[in-house]
């Protein structure tokens, strides 16, 4: 599009007008300083996690710089990354009592059975109520609705012995199916997000499908859940990241499972190791493919999803 | 009468697809919200007990006083100077997140939402802490400001922000703020984008300012959303952690904690092991922190609902 178009269509015109004024100007120099505050130490935690961690320790006497004095020593510039690969390994207790270490491998592929898993099964039960809530008239439907902004604006708190008791009576704790079923709750948010979306679709389509013979289950699948597939798509982004990052829940629920956050916790918090580099070489590693992800789904991420009031 | 039939036929079909569709949902709601609250109302009557013969324990009534958990927690509460600390620290947590940090995503994702200059890459950067691990975020900001901050800043007098007792409170507070942005950004920016641009193209004919548009047209527009925000802030006030446990995992010093750190803790060290003994008392927390809640959320959502702006 040329300048004289998006002039006519009047984007550009918005952003001259906008920041000609003091407010344009203040915002754009706080967003500076905080794109400035966040890129800065990200990029220098990357150069450290490359450094010599005992050429890092001696620096502490002469003062840090805010970049290295001595750069990579080529011959060293992996050694932390080798460190972490090595030294991240959890020991776990096994039923008999010996002990085994969980590898970062299990960690990984317990990261992703929880991740995905809990994803799946939380996504699926937040559309299912959403669309039924939306579509349908029954007082049931008005009942949930009403239940489920009641559970989102009630503050539960401390309940954490009591579903630990109960996920062990039922013989889900410490185990990922069993946090698939414990995280498959109908988040308020997100019911919401997917409530909003099925309200704007006109109910035309599925009564004209209806008319063809259609049943309930084919208009659900076929026509209604495709138009709000993108929501669909990014709270699923959403709830898998939020999943492959949490090391809280994975700690207390399963803890013969640890996650691969969890294992970056563990070797960073505490005493396996003291030394900043190897630190951040570890929290590089787990960073690099959320990065990745995050470019990769930027546009799904960062889309536009509505959320209305509380009724 | 055919219709009639018709229709009977196809309001039981359509009950019995919705039922089938939800039916996993409210059992899993059943068990796991309603079931485990009341497990834990009927905790705060109950204590651990090891069976001396079978050594196997289990949670049993209290008989005689049963409020002795009550009165156990209210002793804590009156001799530990830790849930001072914790609670006074959830409030300040509570004021500072919606004080400074949703002022602050209020005027990016205006900004964002007016597409000013480089608005793509601030939305971009302002989600990003979002998407990686708090412990990466944490370890990154303790490692930079122990190390780098005090060598840029000279009056730190080589003392770290969070090796400094005087400022380790503003640096927990600081990195909740300045990671929090993401969803609160993404969500405004998005109601903003509803609006329909006549009515602010009408309002700038009218010769109306940047500030008056805000004030009387956008924000009232998008007050549904940023009532859904401050509700979800107002129920986490006592569940906040401020990421203390990924900072110092069990052992964050006393003057810092929050109530939800202070229940985490307490659960986390109790899970798998045999301390049982002290979740009847960390239940009576909840409830009776669930019950000065209520009535909080409730009040301050209708107080927000009556003195806010008013929507079409």
């Amino acid at each position: 599009m040329s300048f004289k178009e998006k002039w006519k269509n009047g984007n550009t015109r918005r952003t001259l007008v906008a920041t000609n004024n003091a407010f344009g100007w203040i915002s754009f120099f706080v967003l500076f300083v905080y794109a400035f505050s966040f890129l800065f130490p990200f990029i220098w935690s990357v150069i450290t996690s490359f450094r010599d961690p005992m050429s890092f320790l001696m620096e502490r006497f002469e003062g840090y710089g805010i970049f290295p004095k001595d750069w990579f020593a080529p011959t060293t510039w992996a050694n932390n990354y080798q460190t972490v690969l090595k030294t991240l390994a959890i020991p776990s207790r096994n039923p008999d009592g010996s002990l085994h270490m969980i590898g970062i491998g299990e960690m990984i592929s317990n990261s992703l059975l929880y991740a995905v898993g809990c994803t799946a099964f939380s996504v699926l039960t937040c559309l299912l109520v959403a669309y039924a809530v939306a579509m349908f008239n029954f007082k049931y439907c008005k009942i949930m609705y009403t239940v489920i902004i009641i559970q989102m604006i009630l503050p539960i708190v401390g309940s954490f012995p009591s579903q630990i008791r109960m996920a062990t009576a039922l013989n889900l704790y410490d185990s990922i199916p069993g946090m698939w079923i414990m995280s498959s709750y109908v988040s308020g948010l997100y019911f919401l997000v997917f409530h909003g979306a099925f309200k704007l679709i006109p109910k035309d389509y599925a009564e004209a499908a209806h008319l063809d013979g259609a049943g309930n289950f084919r208009v659900m699948v076929s026509i209604m859940v495709p138009f709000v597939k993108g929501s669909i798509f990014t709270i699923a982004l959403m709830k898998f990241i939020g999943l492959w990052n949490d090391y809280m829940a994975p700690y207390l629920y399963m803890p013969t499972h640890p996650t691969i956050s969890y294992g970056v916790y563990w070797l960073t918090v505490g005493s396996r190791t003291g030394d900043t580099p190897t630190q951040l070489a570890a929290t590089t590693l787990l960073a690099v493919p959320l990065l990745a992800f995050f470019i990769a789904f930027q546009k799904q991420l960062l889309g536009d999803l509505t959320v209305g009031g509380l009724k | 009468m055919q219709a009639r039939n018709f229709y009977k036929r196809k309001w039981w079909l359509d009950l019995l697809f919705v039922l089938a569709i939800t039916i996993f949902p409210v059992v899993q709601f059943l068990i796991f919200y309603v079931g485990v609250n009341l497990n834990s109302i009927l905790m705060v009557f109950q204590k651990y007990e090891t069976d001396p013969v079978t050594n196997i324990g289990a949670y049993k009534f209290l008989q005689g006083d049963i409020f002795e958990n009550f009165k156990t927690m209210f002793e804590q509460i009156r001799l530990d100077p830790m849930l001072e600390y914790a609670f006074s620290n959830a409030f300040l947590a509570f004021f500072v997140t919606v004080g400074v940090g949703t002022t602050l995503a209020l005027v990016f994702a205006l900004y964002i939402y007016k597409k000013m200059f480089f608005a793509k890459t601030f939305r971009l950067l302002l989600f990003a802490p979002s998407v990686l691990s708090s412990i990466i975020m944490v370890r990154m900001f303790q490692n930079f400001t122990e190390t780098v901050l005090p060598t840029l800043i000279p009056s730190m007098n080589g003392i770290g922000l969070l090796s400094n007792p005087d400022t380790k409170m503003f640096g927990y507070l600081f990195f909740t703020v300045w990671t929090g942005f993401g969803m609160q950004i993404l969500m405004y920016s998005s109601a903003m984008n509803t609006i329909d641009e006549s009515i602010i193209e009408a309002a700038k004919l009218d010769g109306v300012g940047p500030f008056r548009e805000f004030v009387s047209i956008i924000f009232p527009l998008i007050y549904p959303t940023f009532i859904t925000f401050m509700v979800t802030n107002l129920a986490g006030l006592f569940t906040n952690q401020i990421n203390l446990f990924a900072f110092g995992g069990s052992g964050v010093e006393a003057k810092y904690i929050t109530i939800g750190y202070y229940l985490y803790i307490k659960t986390a060290a109790g899970a798998g092991s045999a301390s049982y003994l002290e979740y009847p008392v960390l239940a009576c927390y909840g409830v009776t922190m669930t019950i000065v809640a209520v009535p909080v959320v409730l009040g301050g959502k209708k107080l927000m609902e009556k003195l806010g702006p008013k929507t079409v």
